[in-house]
């Protein structure tokens, strides 16, 4: 077996759009693609982050496990896939290199499987509430519960606990970790500063605090649906900036407390902001069925991100359509912590919902969309915007039908597999 | 056993694999070995009993409320 080599610092960030990884918003992201590997056409695997990170995570999507609904079915979907196969970690620990998570997303808490293969994980699922908050609302009765769900929402807004804990809050236990020891490390950190709401931190901010609480609130009141008024949208869009530079001053401090290792920088999905009538990013809809299912989450404000590599001694742009379930490969223990191959490139990477209704197959200049059996196809901007057009072009619609095809029968396969090992394993434990 | 740097390699009978070859040609896994892989992860996960039983928390519950993705 190899021994373990360069460490390896992989950041995701909530909601980061491709588009506004620039000098003017990022400057540091800017500059580590600049002088690292930028790859000008990564695509997420899914529309949210529970759609996207299993398969980041695995390189394959989760097989349906459940029909139950709602939360209940996400978990069922997403955990024992987790829990089944290989994980990047997993593999990263397998080859001897220390492991640790920071992750206060639920979505990718040890409730969705996300632990497997960390040495330290950190989901902030213990102890998390303020000692204000346990004061004020512990003796809530459950007949109060709407009033004092959103007093506690802004009481967490205005103090960034919970699912909004900002970078700050544990980077000094990041530091604290990759210290504590001399060997190789595989450190993941996944980032909710860019994640609804906008609300960045003080150096960050262009525009007051009203502004940005009014324009967040307004948004959650329209549950995320157009038209919110011309003033309300640049004040929301205006903290969105703000929130991903504030992103941006993580990856400035983390560059200069940790020189040696390769870091890796890519999103889960991307953040719409009404360029196709929706706003965020699609909710998986735990059994809401409200408008994030309605619309449609596969443009490229939804599924085009940046992918970036820094300091691993190559530079260079690939422009070739890069599926992040092929993260796995990029990310190689036995490579160095980091291999770039040709197999990374492919001409199209496919992005879908969790339930498959939506599916997008993305080339590098193209892409075709299909929604309950509605097809588009679309010609993109090359030229780093996110602009897409459609067009008529027949003969690419005819392929992409074939490619998302291979695509279902793909999931059914898995879940025959899935199926019958479950029979196998039942059985054998009957004759027991 | 035989192995291929850190891998042990496992051999198959000829028939097995074009059978398994002929089923990865429909689909998007990308080798016979992927395919395989992918197959006996799933069987000894069942196996080795993971626990198929999943529970909330009202914690994470709570959360996502928070971040809008349940109603209150």
């Amino acid at each position: 077996m190899s021994t373990p080599d360069r460490s390896v610092v992989f950041v995701t960030v909530d909601s980061l759009r491709y588009d506004y990884c620039t000098d003017e918003h990022m400057p540091t992201l800017a500059d580590m693609a600049e002088n690292g590997i930028a790859f000008e056409n990564a695509v997420a695997p899914g529309p949210s982050t529970s759609e996207s990170m299993p398969a980041v995570f695995t390189g394959s999507y989760p097989t349906p496990r459940s029909d139950r609904v709602a939360f209940d079915e996400r978990v069922n979907h997403v955990r024992p896939h987790l829990r089944t196969h290989r994980t990047i970690a997993d593999r990263f620990a397998d080859a001897g290199y220390r492991t640790a998570a920071f992750t206060p997303n639920p979505f990718t808490s040890r409730h969705f499987g996300f632990d497997s293969g960390f040495d330290h994980f950190e989901d902030f699922l213990d102890g998390s509430r303020s000692r204000l908050y346990d004061r004020v609302f512990s003796s809530v009765d459950d007949d109060s519960g709407p009033l004092w769900f959103a007093l506690r929402t802004a009481a967490n807004w205005l103090s960034r606990e919970e699912a909004f804990k900002p970078w700050e809050e544990f980077y000094d236990d990041i530091l604290a970790w990759v210290e504590s020891d001399d060997d190789p490390y595989f450190l993941w950190i996944f980032l909710m500063d860019a994640h609804h709401p906008y609300l960045a931190g003080p150096g960050c901010r262009s525009q007051s605090r009203l502004q940005s609480y009014y324009a967040n609130w307004r948004l959650r009141q329209c549950e995320y649906e157009p038209p919110l008024g011309d003033r309300t949208h640049k004040w929301l869009t205006t903290a969105y900036e703000d929130s991903v530079t504030h992103v941006d001053q993580f990856l400035t401090r983390l560059r200069a407390d940790l020189a040696d290792p390769v870091v890796v920088v890519t999103s889960d999905h991307g953040e719409s902001f009404a360029e196709h009538g929706t706003y965020e990013h699609h909710g998986g809809a735990l059994g809401n069925y409200g408008a994030q299912e309605r619309n449609v989450y596969m443009y490229e404000e939804n599924i085009h991100v940046p992918l970036v590599v820094a300091n691993a001694g190559r530079t260079g742009e690939i422009t070739a359509p890069v599926s992040l379930r092929a993260l796995g490969r990029l990310l190689d223990p036995g490579g160095g912590g980091i291999s770039v191959g040709p197999d990374l490139q492919t001409p199209y990477a496919i992005s879908r919902t969790f339930d498959g209704s939506q599916t997008a197959v993305r080339g590098r200049d193209w892409k075709y969309v299909t929604y309950d059996e509605i097809e588009t196809t679309y010609q993109l901007d090359t030229g780093g915007t996110n602009d897409e057009r459609p067009v008529e072009a027949p003969d690419l619609r005819r392929t992409c039908r074939e490619i998302v095809a291979t695509r279902r029968r793909t999931e059914r396969e898995q879940e025959q597999l899935t199926a019958m090992a479950k029979r196998v394993a039942n059985r054998e434990q009957a004759s027991r | 056993m035989p192995s291929a740097g850190d891998k042990p390699v496992i051999r198959l009978p000829q028939t097995l694999h074009s059978s398994i070859e002929s089923r990865v040609a429909h689909t998007e896994f990308d080798s016979v070995e992927e395919y395989a892989v992918f197959l006996l992860e799933e069987v000894v996960a069942e196996l080795e009993d993971h626990d198929p039983d999943t529970a909330t928390t009202d914690d994470i519950e709570d959360r996502l409320r928070a971040l809008g993705y349940v109603d209150t």
